[in-house]
């Protein structure tokens, strides 16, 4: 494909995102939604030709967390500015922004899937996964903004709801390939133990507004655990760096 | 007495606790099985008890968190348990007053509960009751499994490469292995395609053939591996091609159970979420759900 390789779709998608970014602190809403579209059209292009890194088609590279992360929250912060154009996109796009930089700097190579990893069920695990981790971070952000007093709704609790099942549906189609690959439904690496670290503290975060006194320590509990699930999945891609890549 | 326990048993405030105190011991072992990958990796094909009865005399430094895992859920679980109960038995009497769609909508988080403990008793029903067999598979030699009269014959092992054009060339892409029952029947392996013999799957697997191998390829020793096994599916590597049987009694109950919480999930926050702009749009809507009592 003619974006396979050629990292400047990624580069520019990122200006394009902190282009959006500086229309939006303009109140430019309209211009700031088209330079947004023009980053995310940019940056699907750019996901779609890391499925060719390895001369052949290899789904995995396109959902590798590193580059679809900013893609799911640069679809959010589109989707939101569709769905209600009167508030502000920026906010969400400070977070496609900084992960966004995170991939400019990352390696852009494939690693080389061994044959237990070319299956649908990873697929879907990849794109669930990072699909929660865009609604934690959101969720965070807003969380943020409510104990700061930018925002006086608890708006940010729809984000962890909805982080947490697809959180689940990354929990189940884990569950599923691992079975198929490795033959446990659970495995006792790092990896598995700390995805049940973040289901299990999202849990308990949901809990958290069914307890009149503890409802103020929600904002703060998303905050966290928005928190933890960036030094979890960040380890986790720092570590990655090392593997042997192909391409890119 | 025995109420006041009952009640503060099931208290919600425990369950977050409990939940946050999980969260952290799992935290905990996340971080000793990233630096001892292998040692927690042999959990993967061994029942609990049969590991922790060596590992706890030896390194309880490095698997203590495991049994105080196991305490956290089993606490957690009765904890949900007695929190669902509760809750059930104050939607019963309303039933007959309630229309179905909102009596069953008001259900569903305790019937998730439920099933969060049927998925806790499948894990704990695979961790301490089902079995792992391996077995080095070599063309030409027969292959015994337990529980199984006759043995099967290993016909062929077949490693499909990727392009030779491609930058994975010498890379496997796929292993076929033909086995052969006593009737003359072939089975066809594959990866990610485990075949179902009489309660048992049969997988494929393949390891390095040594740590010795392994040094002078300059590949991590046994005590830095990693999750990354690219390196283990090449051509011409010194490497095990193996057969892995699992007859995991709790499966089922896994699958079924995630399956079902995921799809009630789904459901009910769909449901609360029209129910929530039914009420913003409509405010005065008296006959409009309301489920902030739920």
């Amino acid at each position: 494909m003619f974006t396979t390789g050629v990292h400047a779709w990624l580069y520019w998608a990122t200006g394009c995102y902190f282009t959006a970014f500086i229309l939006c602190c303009y109140h430019m809403q309209r211009t700031c939604r088209i330079a947004l579209v023009a980053g995310f059209i940019s940056h699907s292009l750019y996901l779609l030709g890391r499925g060719w890194l390895g001369d052949v088609f290899i789904p995995n590279a396109i959902f590798e967390g590193t580059f679809f992360l900013p893609w799911c929250l640069a679809l959010i912060s589109l989707v939101r500015s569709v769905n209600k154009p009167y508030k502000n996109p920026g906010e969400v796009l400070v977070l496609v922004i900084v992960f966004s930089i995170f991939s400019v700097f990352y390696a852009k190579g494939l690693i080389p899937p061994t044959p237990k990893k070319i299956t649908v069920w990873a697929l879907v695990f990849f794109i669930s996964e990072s699909m929660a981790h865009a609604m934690f971070y959101t969720g965070g952000l807003y969380a943020f903004f409510s104990m700061v007093g930018k925002n006086t709704t608890n708006g940010f609790h729809s984000w962890v709801v909805w982080g947490f099942i697809a959180y689940t549906i990354a929990q189940v189609t884990g569950a599923i390939w691992c079975f198929i690959g490795w033959g446990n439904t659970f495995s006792w690496s790092a990896r598995h133990l700390s995805s049940a670290v973040i289901w299990t503290f999202y849990a308990a975060c949901l809990h958290l507004k069914f307890i009149p006194g503890w409802r103020r320590k929600t904002a703060v509990l998303t905050i966290a655990g928005a928190a933890l699930v960036f030094f979890i999945s960040f380890s986790d891609y720092i570590h990655e760096m090392s593997f042997l890549r192909v391409g890119g | 007495m025995v109420k006041k326990i009952w009640d503060m048993l099931g208290d919600i405030r425990i369950s977050v606790v409990l939940l946050m105190a999980a969260s952290a011991t799992l935290f905990t072992g996340s971080i000793y099985a990233g630096r001892h990958f292998s040692l927690f990796r042999e959990l993967n094909r061994l029942r609990i008890q049969d590991w922790l009865a060596v590992h706890m005399r030896s390194q309880p430094e490095l698997v203590w968190w495991i049994p105080v895992l196991f305490v956290l859920m089993g606490a957690l679980g009765l904890n949900t348990v007695i929190c669902a109960c509760h809750r059930v038995s104050r939607l019963i009497p309303q039933r007959s007053s309630l229309p179905r769609g909102k009596f069953f909508y008001l259900l569903t988080p305790s019937l998730i509960h439920f099933l969060f403990i049927v998925i806790m008793l499948g894990h704990l029903t695979t961790f301490t009751a089902a079995r792992w067999q391996t077995i080095p598979l070599e063309t030409g030699t027969m292959v015994a499994i337990e529980g199984k009269r006759a043995p099967l014959a290993v016909h062929a092992i077949q490693d499909l490469f990727f392009p030779k054009t491609s930058g994975l060339r010498n890379r496997i892409s796929q292993t076929t292995v033909t086995l052969a029952n006593a009737d003359g029947n072939d089975i066809k392996l594959q990866y990610l395609q485990p075949v179902l013999i009489d309660g048992q799957f049969l997988f494929l697997d393949k390891i390095k053939k040594s740590k010795k191998v392994a040094m002078t390829d300059k590949h991590p020793s046994a005590d830095k591996e990693t999750c990354n096994k690219a390196h283990v599916y090449m051509e011409k590597k010194k490497t095990k091609q193996l057969l892995l049987i699992v007859s995991d009694p709790g499966l089922y109950i896994i699958i079924s159970g995630l399956t079902l919480i995921m799809c009630l999930m789904t459901w009910y926050f769909i449901v609360q979420n029209m129910a929530y702009k039914d009420r913003k749009s409509c405010p005065l809507n008296k006959n409009a759900f309301s489920f902030s009592k739920g």
